[in-house]
């Protein structure tokens, strides 16, 4: 199959070689300004042109009065004026050979005003016949690493394999903030707003092709052509694991109708039936969306549901298996060749020792959790490894410290050698800055970072990590049923 | 000749009756329980005789959606007297209580009392287009709401995987020492359905409830079909 005409069009938008800011002022407070330093900041290498009428100069770059004044080529153009400027600007646009717009400008459809809904059509019709592509109105525009172009301050340069289609403007950039914390990357991320002429179908389908993406998120609202983006939703999932928050999901109103099934069908969510039958990973909640956006970064296709847990003491392991189980993974057995080489280290074993290993009676046992750990890495027996941070204390502040360490350090050497999947619990209490003085937290913070930086998928609890890859391994055990793998 | 969209669009008729919508679904490839249309009591009887008892008498009519409720179902009528009895019964309700129905006479069909009855509909989604729907009959649908939806069209596997869906499945592998349902009947008939559906985009509620499903396969018993 040949990529589109769509997916050369919004490659081209995501590699100007010069792009300018209508709407810059030195107004520091104001969008377009903003847009410029963030570009400035980012480090992107084209040519960047601020226009403005009224102004000389904005963060030492030359202002021209209007596009037409621009001596060389523009490739894209970010436009921060007042909606009933854009007719004209596109205008504008055209006879500049601009071929992208994005249109931050809102107020438009989405304010439900007539009026506004009229201009946007109007502004969607002029663009069309003008042959300029829009994304937006209303919304933040590309983020790509790659090229250095960005639309929030602060946000992480390095590019990776994810990439984001996100409706909402400010939902973009905490997505990329809060999968930054967990070492996640992007390879390029669309805001796209309104949706009057690019829209989320259209992404996806440049994003099955774009070779750089391995993840694929969206967050939806609304769409406009339902059969489509269900037609390449389908498709897409054959190759590329597409995680999906929906917003509004709550069902609007049911119309009175005749049959059974049309009342029936009233009372579901289509978009469950939608996600599911198109192979894609339903996410509820943005914690969830990042949960699985960890997940699917960190872990290979895994198919098996066998989980080994080390770590936790007491109550923290019966929880972690618990919840493992309740998520639809097995905890299974330890299996009878690693117990009989635990029972030459002690004969009590047998009776006591489980999975999820509870490291709390491991000292009793003279048995090091690490030595658990290696046996399950190499046995069969098991699809994944969870090495979960116990806070249980009874140990003084270093050998707490050395104790929780040890226990990780085995499983960071099984993920760089590559014997198992491995995964990490690390609670994460919701902590104040106060509470940064105290050696527990901050050793929990440590470890976090080590993982992360170990390229190790690190969850808060066991709950969220259990869902998130029993989602995965559905995926991926679908795709290897297809012999897509 | 059957009955076909493409009569009703020329007539205009946007709620078909029970008898039309199975002559297009029968049309379709979909197994319809033989039904036929009486336009006189002495015609009921003489189509009961040939189908052989026991059987069920419908009244026909395009204004009835909901036949039962309306006193227009007569069920395990055995011989020619029941049926007349019942023909002149049924008459009377409905035009006692629907004056202004029109009545096109009443259908017969013979009583099937064996397998599990099954739910099969389709509905159109305002985002998302036509969509088909399977669950099992009575309560199941009705008050437990146990069914699966799948956007049209269906793959194969989509037709398989929503008959597994429902909470109630197990009464299909058989319980109780009954007999498991043939699975494949089922399938196909959701295929049908939703190619169906996808050639005539003139359908906006399709209802076959009940489908009785057997180990020998399935046939559909009562349809309704309402067009845009």
């Amino acid at each position: 199959m040949q990529p589109s005409s769509i997916v050369k069009t919004i490659d081209d938008i995501f590699h100007p070689s010069s792009i300018a800011v209508v709407g810059a002022s030195q107004e520091e407070s104001s969008f377009g300004h903003q847009y410029l330093q963030v570009l400035v900041e980012s480090g992107y290498q084209g040519r960047l042109y601020p226009v403005n009428p009224r102004e000389k100069e904005i963060l030492g770059i030359r202002v021209y009065p209007s596009l037409n004044d621009i001596p060389g080529k523009v490739d894209y153009v970010i436009c921060c004026i007042n909606a009933r400027l854009v007719l004209d600007l596109l205008a504008q646009c055209a006879r500049k050979n601009v071929r992208a717009v994005h249109l931050f400008t809102g107020k438009l459809s989405e304010t439900g005003d007539e009026k506004a809904y009229h201009l946007e059509e109007d502004i969607k019709k002029q663009a069309r016949d003008l042959g300029i592509n829009l994304i937006g109105p209303n919304c933040m525009g590309i983020y790509y690493p790659g090229e250095r172009i960005s639309f929030n301050h602060d946000l992480c340069m390095e590019p990776g394999s994810v990439g984001a289609i996100v409706q909402s403007g400010g939902l973009a950039g905490e997505i990329v903030r809060l999968s930054a914390l967990r070492g996640v990357r992007f390879s390029k991320v669309v805001s796209y707003g309104n949706a009057a002429d690019l829209s989320e179908t259209d992404f996806l389908e440049y994003f099955l092709w774009d070779n750089a993406t391995k993840i694929i998120l969206m967050y939806l609202e609304g769409i406009k052509n339902g059969r489509r983006f269900f037609n390449v939703l389908r498709r897409v999932t054959q190759t590329k694991p597409v995680i999906v928050l929906k917003g509004g999901r709550s069902r609007a109103g049911i119309k009175s109708v005749a049959s059974h099934t049309a009342s029936i069908a009233g009372s579901i969510n289509t978009w469950q039936v939608v996600l599911r039958q198109a192979r894609a990973i339903q996410a509820n909640s943005l914690n969830e969306l990042i949960d699985l956006c960890v997940a699917f970064n960190y872990l290979p296709p895994i198919t098996g549901k066998r989980v080994g847990v080390v770590g936790g003491g007491g109550g923290k392991s019966v929880l972690a298996g618990d919840e493992y189980e309740e998520a639809g993974l097995e905890v299974a057995p330890i299996p009878d060749e690693i117990m009989q080489l635990l029972e030459k280290k002690n004969p009590r074993v047998t009776r006591w020792l489980v999975n999820p290993v509870d490291v709390s009676i491991l000292a009793s046992l003279n048995i090091e959790s690490a030595e658990i750990l290696s046996l399950m890495a190499r046995s069969h027996y098991y699809d994944l490894l969870s090495i979960n941070s116990s806070e249980d204390s009874l140990f003084n502040k270093d050998e707490w410290i050395n104790f929780l360490q040890s226990n990780m350090d085995e499983g960071i050497k099984i993920h760089r050698e590559g014997l198992k999947p491995v995964i990490a619990v690390v609670g994460n209490p919701e902590i104040g800055i106060s509470q940064l003085e105290n050696y527990r937290w901050r050793a929990l913070f440590r470890l976090r970072e080590q993982l992360i930086r170990e390229g190790i998928a690190v969850f808060s609890s066991s709950g969220q990590a259990a869902e998130a890859i029993r989602k995965l391994v559905d995926y991926y055990s679908y795709r290897e049923s297809k012999g897509g793998l | 000749m059957l009955f076909s969209i493409e009569e009703a669009k020329a007539r205009g008729l946007k709620n078909l009756t029970e008898f039309e919508a199975k002559e297009i679904l029968k049309a379709a490839g979909i197994p319809v329980v033989k039904t036929l249309l009486a336009r006189s009591k002495k015609e009921a009887q003489q189509f009961a005789a040939s189908i052989g008892y026991p059987v069920a008498m419908k009244i026909s009519s395009r204004e009835l959606l909901h036949k039962t409720e309306a006193g227009g179902v007569s069920l395990d009528l055995n011989g020619a007297e029941e049926v007349g009895l019942a023909y002149d019964r049924m008459l009377k309700n409905i035009m006692t209580k629907y004056p202004c129905s029109t009545i096109e006479g009443v259908t017969i069909q013979p009583m099937i009392s064996k397998g599990v009855e099954v739910v099969i509909g389709v509905t159109l989604d305002p985002q998302f287009g036509p969509m088909v729907m399977f669950g099992l009959g009575g309560i199941f649908v009705e008050i437990l709401k146990d069914v699966s939806f799948r956007i049209v069209p269906l793959t194969e596997e989509d037709a398989y995987e929503m008959i597994y869906d429902i909470r109630g499945r197990s009464l299909l592998e058989g319980v109780r020492g009954a007999e498991p349902v043939k699975i494949e009947a089922l399938a196909e008939i959701l295929l049908k359905l939703s190619r169906f559906v996808e050639a005539n985009q003139e359908i906006k509620e399709l209802d076959i409830n009940p489908l009785l499903a057997d180990s020998r396969g399935s046939v559909a018993v009562d349809a309704r079909i309402i067009l845009k």
